[in-house]
Protein backbone atom coordinates (compact mmCIF):
# COMPACT_ATOMS: atom_id res chain seq x y z
CA UNK A 1 0.00 0.00 0.00
CA UNK A 2 2.88 2.32 0.80
CA UNK A 3 4.65 1.82 -2.69
CA UNK A 4 1.04 3.02 -4.41
CA UNK A 5 0.81 6.11 -1.98
CA UNK A 6 3.22 8.07 -3.82
CA UNK A 7 1.93 12.19 -4.05
CA UNK A 8 2.51 13.86 -7.04
CA UNK A 9 4.56 17.13 -6.41
CA UNK A 10 7.67 14.38 -5.76
CA UNK A 11 7.53 13.53 -9.69
CA UNK A 12 7.88 17.41 -10.17
CA UNK A 13 10.30 18.24 -13.11
CA UNK A 14 11.20 20.92 -10.71
CA UNK A 15 11.83 18.70 -8.29
CA UNK A 16 14.66 15.85 -8.38
CA UNK A 17 14.16 11.96 -8.67
CA UNK A 18 13.78 10.40 -5.95
CA UNK A 19 16.94 8.20 -6.55
CA UNK A 20 19.12 11.19 -6.33
CA UNK A 21 18.66 12.41 -3.22
CA UNK A 22 21.49 13.90 -0.96
CA UNK A 23 20.17 15.64 1.93
CA UNK A 24 16.38 15.43 3.66
CA UNK A 25 14.13 18.01 4.66
CA UNK A 26 13.74 18.36 8.38
CA UNK A 27 10.37 20.26 8.20
CA UNK A 28 8.40 18.28 5.99
CA UNK A 29 8.82 14.85 7.17
CA UNK A 30 7.72 14.58 10.93
CA UNK A 31 4.61 16.77 10.24
CA UNK A 32 3.80 14.99 6.98
CA UNK A 33 3.78 11.90 9.26
CA UNK A 34 2.49 12.85 12.49
CA UNK A 35 -0.68 14.07 9.89
CA UNK A 36 -0.98 10.23 8.30
CA UNK A 37 -0.89 8.72 11.72
CA UNK A 38 0.63 5.18 12.22
CA UNK A 39 1.16 4.44 8.95
CA UNK A 40 3.25 6.70 7.09
CA UNK A 41 1.29 7.33 3.53
CA UNK A 42 3.86 9.04 2.01
CA UNK A 43 7.49 7.89 0.67
CA UNK A 44 9.99 7.28 3.71
CA UNK A 45 11.52 10.36 2.94
CA UNK A 46 10.99 13.60 0.65
CA UNK A 47 14.79 14.17 -0.68
CA UNK A 48 15.37 17.29 -2.36
CA UNK A 49 18.80 17.60 -4.17
CA UNK A 50 21.94 19.44 -2.39
CA UNK A 51 21.88 23.12 -2.60
CA UNK A 52 18.16 23.77 -3.21
CA UNK A 53 15.93 25.06 -0.89
CA UNK A 54 13.34 23.14 -0.63
CA UNK A 55 12.02 19.52 -0.73
CA UNK A 56 8.90 17.95 -2.89
CA UNK A 57 6.43 17.90 0.26
CA UNK A 58 7.37 21.48 1.56
CA UNK A 59 3.69 23.15 1.26
CA UNK A 60 1.93 20.78 3.22
CA UNK A 61 4.76 20.16 5.64
CA UNK A 62 4.39 24.08 6.05
CA UNK A 63 0.97 23.81 6.52
CA UNK A 64 0.74 21.45 9.50
CA UNK A 65 3.56 23.21 10.72
CA UNK A 66 1.92 26.71 10.91
CA UNK A 67 -0.89 24.79 12.52
CA UNK A 68 1.07 23.28 14.98
CA UNK A 69 2.95 26.22 15.78
CA UNK A 70 2.97 30.02 16.52
CA UNK A 71 6.44 31.02 15.70
CA UNK A 72 7.81 31.61 12.55
CA UNK A 73 9.75 28.90 10.45
CA UNK A 74 13.42 28.56 11.61
CA UNK A 75 16.18 29.50 9.16
CA UNK A 76 17.20 27.02 7.18
CA UNK A 77 14.24 24.68 6.33
CA UNK A 78 12.91 24.56 3.07
CA UNK A 79 10.00 26.61 1.58
CA UNK A 80 7.93 26.02 -1.32
CA UNK A 81 7.87 29.09 -3.68
CA UNK A 82 4.03 29.98 -2.56
CA UNK A 83 4.83 29.76 1.00
CA UNK A 84 7.18 32.02 0.74
CA UNK A 85 5.09 35.62 -0.47
CA UNK A 86 2.83 34.61 2.25
CA UNK A 87 3.07 36.51 5.67
CA UNK A 88 3.79 33.53 7.49
CA UNK A 89 5.75 35.41 10.57
CA UNK A 90 3.03 37.93 10.83
CA UNK A 91 0.33 35.49 11.21
CA UNK A 92 1.13 32.13 10.84
CA UNK A 93 -1.84 30.43 12.72
CA UNK A 94 -4.42 32.72 10.48
CA UNK A 95 -3.26 31.27 7.51
CA UNK A 96 -3.40 27.57 9.39
CA UNK A 97 -6.93 28.35 9.87
CA UNK A 98 -7.31 29.28 6.60
CA UNK A 99 -5.72 26.09 5.20
CA UNK A 100 -7.54 24.09 7.55
CA UNK A 101 -11.00 25.76 6.18
CA UNK A 102 -9.99 24.28 2.64
CA UNK A 103 -8.40 21.31 3.51
CA UNK A 104 -11.54 20.12 5.63
CA UNK A 105 -14.52 21.45 4.80
CA UNK A 106 -17.07 20.76 7.43
CA UNK A 107 -15.06 23.64 8.69
CA UNK A 108 -15.44 26.46 6.42
CA UNK A 109 -18.49 28.59 8.91
CA UNK A 110 -15.46 29.17 11.02
CA UNK A 111 -13.63 30.53 8.13
CA UNK A 112 -13.45 34.67 8.81
CA UNK A 113 -14.38 35.89 5.00
CA UNK A 114 -14.47 35.49 1.65
CA UNK A 115 -11.02 37.26 0.95
CA UNK A 116 -8.95 34.56 3.07
CA UNK A 117 -10.70 32.09 1.30
CA UNK A 118 -10.24 33.41 -2.16
CA UNK A 119 -6.61 33.69 -1.13
CA UNK A 120 -6.38 29.67 0.25
CA UNK A 121 -7.88 28.74 -2.93
CA UNK A 122 -5.82 30.77 -4.64
CA UNK A 123 -2.59 28.80 -2.77
CA UNK A 124 -4.11 25.46 -3.43
CA UNK A 125 -3.95 26.29 -7.14
CA UNK A 126 -0.60 27.35 -6.71
CA UNK A 127 0.45 24.22 -4.84
CA UNK A 128 -1.09 21.77 -7.76
CA UNK A 129 -0.27 23.84 -10.65
CA UNK A 130 3.38 22.73 -10.32
CA UNK A 131 1.76 19.17 -10.97
CA UNK A 132 -0.90 20.14 -13.09
CA UNK A 133 1.94 21.66 -15.63
CA UNK A 134 3.77 18.16 -15.91
CA UNK A 135 0.09 16.56 -16.75
CA UNK A 136 -0.49 15.90 -19.94
CA UNK A 137 -4.22 15.65 -18.99
CA UNK A 138 -5.41 18.81 -17.50
CA UNK A 139 -8.35 17.07 -16.25
CA UNK A 140 -6.42 14.10 -14.47
CA UNK A 141 -4.71 17.00 -12.37
CA UNK A 142 -7.85 18.27 -11.51
CA UNK A 143 -9.00 15.11 -9.98
CA UNK A 144 -6.05 14.63 -8.26
CA UNK A 145 -6.08 18.11 -6.58
CA UNK A 146 -9.91 17.38 -6.21
CA UNK A 147 -8.83 14.25 -4.60
CA UNK A 148 -6.04 15.62 -2.46
CA UNK A 149 -7.96 18.24 -1.10
CA UNK A 150 -11.03 16.02 -0.34
CA UNK A 151 -9.30 13.41 1.20
CA UNK A 152 -7.18 14.94 3.17
CA UNK A 153 -10.72 16.07 4.84
CA UNK A 154 -12.38 13.09 5.83
CA UNK A 155 -12.30 11.33 1.95
CA UNK A 156 -15.38 13.27 1.24
CA UNK A 157 -14.67 12.57 -2.75
CA UNK A 158 -14.69 9.33 -4.58
CA UNK A 159 -13.95 8.44 -7.73
CA UNK A 160 -15.25 5.69 -10.27
CA UNK A 161 -12.38 3.80 -10.91
CA UNK A 162 -10.74 3.96 -7.05
CA UNK A 163 -12.20 4.68 -3.21
CA UNK A 164 -11.84 7.88 -1.89
CA UNK A 165 -8.76 7.28 0.21
CA UNK A 166 -7.03 6.25 -4.02
CA UNK A 167 -8.07 9.64 -5.05
CA UNK A 168 -4.18 11.06 -4.08
CA UNK A 169 -2.63 7.83 -5.30
CA UNK A 170 -4.31 8.15 -8.59
CA UNK A 171 -3.32 11.57 -9.48
CA UNK A 172 0.26 10.60 -8.34
CA UNK A 173 0.28 7.42 -10.69
CA UNK A 174 -0.85 9.48 -13.62
CA UNK A 175 1.47 11.65 -13.37
CA UNK A 176 4.16 8.95 -12.90
CA UNK A 177 3.77 7.70 -15.83
CA UNK A 178 1.59 4.69 -14.46
CA UNK A 179 -1.91 3.84 -17.11
CA UNK A 180 -2.60 1.31 -15.03
CA UNK A 181 -4.16 3.35 -12.57
CA UNK A 182 -5.11 6.52 -14.67
CA UNK A 183 -8.54 7.67 -13.78
CA UNK A 184 -10.94 7.59 -16.23
CA UNK A 185 -11.59 10.21 -18.33
CA UNK A 186 -11.80 12.25 -14.99
CA UNK A 187 -15.23 11.39 -13.83
CA UNK A 188 -15.94 11.69 -10.33
CA UNK A 189 -18.67 11.08 -7.76
CA UNK A 190 -19.00 13.79 -5.36
CA UNK A 191 -20.59 12.13 -2.19
CA UNK A 192 -23.89 13.27 -0.15
CA UNK A 193 -21.77 15.48 2.43
CA UNK A 194 -19.79 17.48 -0.36
CA UNK A 195 -22.64 18.55 -2.12
CA UNK A 196 -24.50 19.88 0.50
CA UNK A 197 -21.38 21.24 1.51
CA UNK A 198 -21.51 23.45 -1.71
CA UNK A 199 -25.06 24.36 -1.48
CA UNK A 200 -23.96 25.64 2.03
CA UNK A 201 -21.11 27.86 0.44
CA UNK A 202 -23.37 28.92 -2.40
CA UNK A 203 -25.72 29.92 -0.11
CA UNK A 204 -23.32 32.28 1.97
CA UNK A 205 -23.11 33.63 -1.17
CA UNK A 206 -19.92 32.87 -2.12
CA UNK A 207 -18.92 32.83 -5.66
CA UNK A 208 -19.74 30.26 -8.01
CA UNK A 209 -15.85 29.66 -9.59
CA UNK A 210 -14.50 30.14 -5.98
CA UNK A 211 -16.16 27.34 -4.73
CA UNK A 212 -16.18 25.42 -8.24
CA UNK A 213 -12.11 26.01 -7.30
CA UNK A 214 -12.05 24.66 -3.89
CA UNK A 215 -13.96 21.71 -4.31
CA UNK A 216 -13.30 20.47 -7.57
CA UNK A 217 -16.26 20.23 -9.39
CA UNK A 218 -17.99 22.19 -12.22
CA UNK A 219 -20.72 25.16 -12.82
CA UNK A 220 -22.18 23.11 -14.44
CA UNK A 221 -22.77 20.63 -11.94
CA UNK A 222 -23.62 23.05 -9.01
CA UNK A 223 -26.31 24.10 -11.18
CA UNK A 224 -27.98 20.59 -11.20
CA UNK A 225 -27.57 19.78 -7.66
CA UNK A 226 -29.24 22.92 -6.38
CA UNK A 227 -31.87 22.01 -9.38
CA UNK A 228 -32.23 18.85 -7.39
CA UNK A 229 -32.54 20.21 -4.18
CA UNK A 230 -35.37 22.37 -5.11
CA UNK A 231 -36.80 19.44 -7.19
CA UNK A 232 -37.05 16.91 -4.49
CA UNK A 233 -35.19 18.20 -1.58
CA UNK A 234 -32.14 16.37 -2.05
CA UNK A 235 -29.00 16.41 -3.89
CA UNK A 236 -29.33 13.77 -5.83
CA UNK A 237 -31.37 13.15 -9.23
CA UNK A 238 -33.31 10.48 -7.64
CA UNK A 239 -33.28 10.32 -4.15
CA UNK A 240 -33.80 6.63 -3.59
CA UNK A 241 -31.00 5.40 -6.51
CA UNK A 242 -28.09 7.40 -5.74
CA UNK A 243 -26.83 4.42 -3.17
CA UNK A 244 -26.62 2.12 -6.59
CA UNK A 245 -25.24 -1.23 -4.66
CA UNK A 246 -27.98 -0.84 -2.28
CA UNK A 247 -30.69 -0.68 -4.75
CA UNK A 248 -29.69 -3.25 -7.22
CA UNK A 249 -32.02 -5.57 -5.89
CA UNK A 250 -34.99 -2.78 -6.25
CA UNK A 251 -34.48 -2.45 -9.83
CA UNK A 252 -34.22 -6.21 -10.55
CA UNK A 253 -37.23 -7.34 -11.93
CA UNK A 254 -37.28 -10.67 -11.51
CA UNK A 255 -36.64 -10.60 -8.14
CA UNK A 256 -39.50 -7.98 -7.53
CA UNK A 257 -41.73 -9.74 -9.12
CA UNK A 258 -41.14 -13.03 -7.25
CA UNK A 259 -40.89 -11.46 -4.09
CA UNK A 260 -44.40 -9.22 -4.54
CA UNK A 261 -46.31 -12.44 -5.52
CA UNK A 262 -44.98 -14.44 -2.60
CA UNK A 263 -46.25 -12.14 -0.23
CA UNK A 264 -49.54 -12.48 -2.08
CA UNK A 265 -50.13 -15.45 -1.86
CA UNK A 266 -48.38 -16.36 1.22
CA UNK A 267 -48.81 -13.27 3.71
CA UNK A 268 -48.17 -15.26 6.84
CA UNK A 269 -45.10 -16.63 6.07
CA UNK A 270 -42.07 -14.84 7.34
CA UNK A 271 -38.87 -13.54 5.65
CA UNK A 272 -36.74 -16.72 6.30
CA UNK A 273 -39.42 -18.62 4.80
CA UNK A 274 -39.29 -15.97 1.52
CA UNK A 275 -35.59 -16.40 1.35
CA UNK A 276 -35.69 -20.27 1.71
CA UNK A 277 -38.38 -20.57 -1.60
CA UNK A 278 -36.12 -18.02 -3.43
CA UNK A 279 -33.46 -19.81 -2.56
CA UNK A 280 -35.02 -23.39 -3.83
CA UNK A 281 -36.23 -21.46 -6.73
CA UNK A 282 -32.90 -20.09 -7.75
CA UNK A 283 -31.74 -23.59 -7.87
CA UNK A 284 -33.88 -25.25 -9.53
CA UNK A 285 -33.27 -22.65 -12.08
CA UNK A 286 -30.08 -21.32 -11.93
CA UNK A 287 -30.92 -18.64 -14.68
CA UNK A 288 -32.98 -16.33 -12.83
CA UNK A 289 -31.04 -13.36 -11.24
CA UNK A 290 -32.10 -13.86 -7.53
CA UNK A 291 -29.34 -16.57 -6.02
CA UNK A 292 -28.19 -14.07 -3.32
CA UNK A 293 -31.02 -13.17 -1.98
CA UNK A 294 -31.30 -12.24 1.93
CA UNK A 295 -34.01 -11.25 4.07
CA UNK A 296 -32.36 -7.67 4.50
CA UNK A 297 -32.71 -7.71 0.36
CA UNK A 298 -36.82 -9.17 0.61
CA UNK A 299 -37.78 -6.52 3.29
CA UNK A 300 -36.13 -3.88 1.53
CA UNK A 301 -37.85 -5.04 -1.39
CA UNK A 302 -41.66 -5.15 0.22
CA UNK A 303 -40.44 -1.90 1.92
CA UNK A 304 -39.51 -0.11 -1.72
CA UNK A 305 -43.04 -0.90 -3.19
CA UNK A 306 -45.33 -0.21 0.13
CA UNK A 307 -45.77 -3.89 1.52
CA UNK A 308 -45.79 -2.14 5.39
CA UNK A 309 -46.05 -4.51 7.97
CA UNK A 310 -49.49 -3.13 8.69
CA UNK A 311 -50.60 -4.08 4.69
CA UNK A 312 -48.84 -7.69 5.11
CA UNK A 313 -51.21 -7.77 8.20
CA UNK A 314 -54.22 -6.48 6.42
CA UNK A 315 -53.03 -9.51 3.71
CA UNK A 316 -53.08 -11.73 6.56
CA UNK A 317 -56.95 -10.55 7.93
CA UNK A 318 -58.28 -10.83 4.82
CA UNK A 319 -56.97 -13.89 3.54
CA UNK A 320 -58.27 -15.72 6.65
CA UNK A 321 -61.85 -13.65 6.42
CA UNK A 322 -64.07 -16.59 5.30
CA UNK A 323 -62.66 -18.52 8.02
CA UNK A 324 -63.17 -16.35 10.62
CA UNK A 325 -66.35 -15.39 9.41
CA UNK A 326 -67.54 -19.35 9.76
CA UNK A 327 -65.87 -19.37 13.07
CA UNK A 328 -68.00 -15.97 14.51
CA UNK A 329 -70.94 -18.46 13.16
CA UNK A 330 -70.15 -20.99 15.49
CA UNK A 331 -69.02 -19.14 18.27
CA UNK A 332 -72.15 -16.61 17.90
CA UNK A 333 -74.12 -19.88 19.11
CA UNK A 334 -72.33 -20.29 22.30
CA UNK A 335 -72.73 -17.52 25.05
CA UNK A 336 -69.46 -15.60 26.42
CA UNK A 337 -69.98 -16.85 29.29
CA UNK A 338 -69.76 -20.38 28.79
CA UNK A 339 -65.96 -19.68 26.85
CA UNK A 340 -63.10 -20.48 28.79
CA UNK A 341 -60.26 -18.83 26.30
CA UNK A 342 -56.84 -20.67 27.05
CA UNK A 343 -53.61 -19.81 25.55
CA UNK A 344 -50.01 -19.96 26.50
CA UNK A 345 -47.46 -16.69 26.09
CA UNK A 346 -43.90 -16.75 27.39
CA UNK A 347 -42.02 -13.88 29.56
CA UNK A 348 -38.48 -12.93 28.65
CA UNK A 349 -36.30 -9.69 29.15
CA UNK A 350 -38.47 -7.64 27.31
CA UNK A 351 -41.12 -7.94 28.72
CA UNK A 352 -39.77 -7.83 32.05
CA UNK A 353 -37.76 -5.04 32.38
CA UNK A 354 -38.31 -1.13 31.09
CA UNK A 355 -35.40 -0.75 29.31
CA UNK A 356 -34.86 2.62 29.56
CA UNK A 357 -37.20 3.53 32.62
CA UNK A 358 -39.94 5.08 32.99
CA UNK A 359 -41.02 8.82 32.09
CA UNK A 360 -43.65 11.20 31.21
CA UNK A 361 -44.91 11.09 28.08
CA UNK A 362 -43.61 12.48 25.32
CA UNK A 363 -40.36 13.22 27.76
CA UNK A 364 -37.17 10.93 26.94
CA UNK A 365 -35.67 9.16 30.12
CA UNK A 366 -32.45 10.51 29.42
CA UNK A 367 -30.51 10.42 33.14
CA UNK A 368 -30.98 6.20 33.07
CA UNK A 369 -28.83 3.75 31.77
CA UNK A 370 -30.04 0.59 30.43
CA UNK A 371 -30.74 -2.34 32.27
CA UNK A 372 -28.76 -5.28 31.74
CA UNK A 373 -30.11 -7.15 34.25
CA UNK A 374 -31.34 -10.92 33.43
CA UNK A 375 -34.45 -13.20 34.25
CA UNK A 376 -35.11 -16.14 33.61
CA UNK A 377 -37.75 -17.04 30.57
CA UNK A 378 -40.94 -18.59 32.02
CA UNK A 379 -43.89 -19.71 29.72
CA UNK A 380 -47.53 -19.34 30.87
CA UNK A 381 -50.29 -21.11 29.96
CA UNK A 382 -53.43 -19.68 31.34
CA UNK A 383 -57.19 -20.06 31.44
CA UNK A 384 -59.50 -16.74 31.61
CA UNK A 385 -63.47 -16.48 31.99
CA UNK A 386 -66.04 -13.98 31.53
CA UNK A 387 -67.52 -14.45 34.93
CA UNK A 388 -64.11 -15.72 36.78
CA UNK A 389 -61.25 -13.97 35.31
CA UNK A 390 -58.49 -16.42 35.55
CA UNK A 391 -59.33 -19.07 36.37
CA UNK A 392 -56.05 -21.15 36.21
CA UNK A 393 -52.46 -20.79 35.26
CA UNK A 394 -48.92 -22.72 35.11
CA UNK A 395 -46.03 -21.43 34.67
CA UNK A 396 -43.06 -22.80 34.01
CA UNK A 397 -39.24 -21.72 33.37
CA UNK A 398 -38.13 -23.25 29.98
CA UNK A 399 -35.50 -22.76 27.38
CA UNK A 400 -37.65 -22.54 24.67
CA UNK A 401 -41.77 -23.32 24.93
CA UNK A 402 -43.67 -25.53 26.69
CA UNK A 403 -45.12 -28.87 25.57
CA UNK A 404 -47.81 -30.83 24.82
CA UNK A 405 -47.15 -33.04 27.93
CA UNK A 406 -47.56 -29.86 29.66
CA UNK A 407 -50.85 -29.08 27.81
CA UNK A 408 -52.21 -31.99 29.23
CA UNK A 409 -50.86 -31.38 32.88
CA UNK A 410 -52.81 -27.64 32.27
CA UNK A 411 -55.70 -29.12 30.84
CA UNK A 412 -56.05 -31.75 34.19
CA UNK A 413 -55.56 -29.19 36.67
CA UNK A 414 -58.31 -27.27 34.81
CA UNK A 415 -61.30 -29.68 34.82
CA UNK A 416 -60.94 -30.17 38.16
CA UNK A 417 -62.19 -26.39 38.56
CA UNK A 418 -64.82 -26.79 35.42
CA UNK A 419 -68.38 -27.83 35.09
CA UNK A 420 -69.71 -29.61 32.19
CA UNK A 421 -71.52 -27.24 29.41
CA UNK A 422 -75.26 -28.41 28.26
CA UNK A 423 -76.70 -26.53 25.62
CA UNK A 424 -79.46 -25.08 26.84
CA UNK A 425 -78.64 -24.68 30.32
CA UNK A 426 -77.53 -22.90 33.00
CA UNK A 427 -73.85 -23.10 33.29
CA UNK A 428 -71.78 -22.29 36.12
CA UNK A 429 -67.86 -23.02 36.84
CA UNK B 1 -63.22 -24.42 25.57
CA UNK B 2 -61.48 -22.08 23.36
CA UNK B 3 -57.45 -22.72 21.82
CA UNK B 4 -55.52 -21.72 19.00
CA UNK B 5 -53.97 -23.95 16.69
CA UNK B 6 -50.29 -24.39 18.50
CA UNK B 7 -48.46 -27.44 18.00
CA UNK B 8 -48.53 -28.23 21.73
CA UNK B 9 -52.41 -28.40 21.23
CA UNK B 10 -52.12 -31.55 20.03
CA UNK B 11 -54.28 -35.11 19.67
CA UNK B 12 -53.62 -36.28 23.05
CA UNK B 13 -55.40 -33.03 24.34
CA UNK B 14 -57.98 -33.38 22.22
CA UNK B 15 -58.65 -37.34 23.13
CA UNK B 16 -58.53 -36.15 27.04
CA UNK B 17 -61.17 -33.27 26.80
CA UNK B 18 -63.55 -35.55 24.44
CA UNK B 19 -63.17 -38.24 27.12
CA UNK B 20 -64.15 -36.06 30.17
CA UNK B 21 -66.62 -34.06 28.61
CA UNK B 22 -65.35 -30.90 27.82
CA UNK B 23 -66.38 -29.18 24.66
CA UNK B 24 -63.55 -27.59 22.37
CA UNK B 25 -63.61 -25.09 19.66
CA UNK B 26 -60.32 -23.91 17.67
CA UNK B 27 -59.46 -20.72 16.86
CA UNK B 28 -59.16 -20.18 12.59
CA UNK B 29 -55.58 -19.86 11.34
CA UNK B 30 -54.01 -16.22 12.52
CA UNK B 31 -56.83 -15.21 14.42
CA UNK B 32 -56.11 -13.75 17.42
CA UNK B 33 -58.21 -11.04 17.00
CA UNK B 34 -60.82 -13.67 18.14
CA UNK B 35 -58.73 -14.83 21.09
CA UNK B 36 -59.74 -12.86 24.49
CA UNK B 37 -56.88 -14.02 26.30
CA UNK B 38 -54.37 -12.47 23.87
CA UNK B 39 -55.65 -8.84 25.48
CA UNK B 40 -55.32 -10.46 29.23
CA UNK B 41 -52.02 -11.41 28.11
CA UNK B 42 -51.23 -7.99 27.38
CA UNK B 43 -52.25 -6.42 30.25
CA UNK B 44 -50.62 -9.18 32.44
CA UNK B 45 -46.76 -8.17 30.80
CA UNK B 46 -47.99 -4.80 32.00
CA UNK B 47 -48.42 -5.74 35.77
CA UNK B 48 -45.04 -7.55 34.86
CA UNK B 49 -43.38 -4.95 34.21
CA UNK B 50 -44.38 -2.66 36.44
CA UNK B 51 -44.05 -4.76 39.08
CA UNK B 52 -40.17 -5.45 38.02
CA UNK B 53 -39.70 -1.84 38.08
CA UNK B 54 -40.99 -1.07 41.28
CA UNK B 55 -38.98 -4.07 43.26
CA UNK B 56 -36.03 -5.67 41.67
CA UNK B 57 -35.97 -8.66 43.75
CA UNK B 58 -38.49 -9.86 41.11
CA UNK B 59 -35.83 -10.71 38.96
CA UNK B 60 -34.80 -13.23 40.93
CA UNK B 61 -38.40 -14.77 41.83
CA UNK B 62 -40.15 -15.50 38.53
CA UNK B 63 -42.99 -17.61 40.22
CA UNK B 64 -43.54 -14.85 42.83
CA UNK B 65 -43.10 -12.20 39.79
CA UNK B 66 -46.13 -13.96 37.72
CA UNK B 67 -48.23 -14.72 40.82
CA UNK B 68 -48.10 -11.25 42.23
CA UNK B 69 -49.13 -10.26 38.22
CA UNK B 70 -51.85 -12.84 38.21
CA UNK B 71 -52.92 -11.20 41.33
CA UNK B 72 -53.20 -7.80 39.67
CA UNK B 73 -55.49 -9.17 37.10
CA UNK B 74 -59.01 -7.83 37.52
CA UNK B 75 -62.29 -9.80 36.72
CA UNK B 76 -63.24 -6.39 34.52
CA UNK B 77 -59.98 -6.47 32.55
CA UNK B 78 -60.75 -10.28 31.18
CA UNK B 79 -64.75 -9.17 30.93
CA UNK B 80 -63.16 -6.13 28.55
CA UNK B 81 -61.37 -8.85 26.41
CA UNK B 82 -64.53 -10.94 26.03
CA UNK B 83 -66.36 -8.18 25.41
CA UNK B 84 -63.89 -7.08 22.68
CA UNK B 85 -63.78 -10.05 20.95
CA UNK B 86 -67.94 -10.27 21.16
CA UNK B 87 -67.67 -7.10 18.88
CA UNK B 88 -65.33 -8.12 16.51
CA UNK B 89 -67.80 -11.39 16.30
CA UNK B 90 -70.84 -8.89 15.37
CA UNK B 91 -68.52 -7.15 13.28
CA UNK B 92 -67.65 -10.14 11.19
CA UNK B 93 -70.88 -11.27 11.35
CA UNK B 94 -72.76 -8.41 10.04
CA UNK B 95 -70.10 -7.68 7.51
CA UNK B 96 -69.52 -4.18 8.77
CA UNK B 97 -65.73 -2.92 7.86
CA UNK B 98 -63.79 -1.86 11.52
CA UNK B 99 -63.45 1.94 12.28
Amino acid sequence: MTGRRRVSWCTSPSLPAAGRATSRCSVCCPFLFAANGAVPLLPVCFPFAAGRSRCAAAPVGLFFAAATRSGPPRPGHCLGPSFSSLPLHAGSRRIAATFLCVLFPPCYPLMGHRREMSVSAGVVETEFSVCRSSAEDSQSSRVMSVGTGSTTSSGTCSTLSSSSSSSTETGASDLSGDDSDAIPDGVVIFSEETREHVLGLLEECYPTRHVADIIGCSERSMRLWIKHFETNGTVWCHPRLHKHHNDAAIRNTHLTRAILALVETEPAAFLRDHVDLLVALSLDHPTSDHRWVSAATVYRVLRYHGYTRKKIERLYAESSEAAQRTFAVLIDEIPMRCLVSCDETHTGGSDVLRRFGRSRRNVPCILRDRDTRTMKRTSTMMAVTLTHGVLWSQTVIVGNAQTSDDWRLFLQCLHALMNTYIPGLPWEM
Amino acid sequence: MLYDNASIHDHWGDEYMQANGIHYVRLPPYSPNLQPIEGVFAELKKHVRSLVYEDGRYLDKPFHLMAAAFGMLTTAQVAGQFSRVSHEITRLLTGVAPA
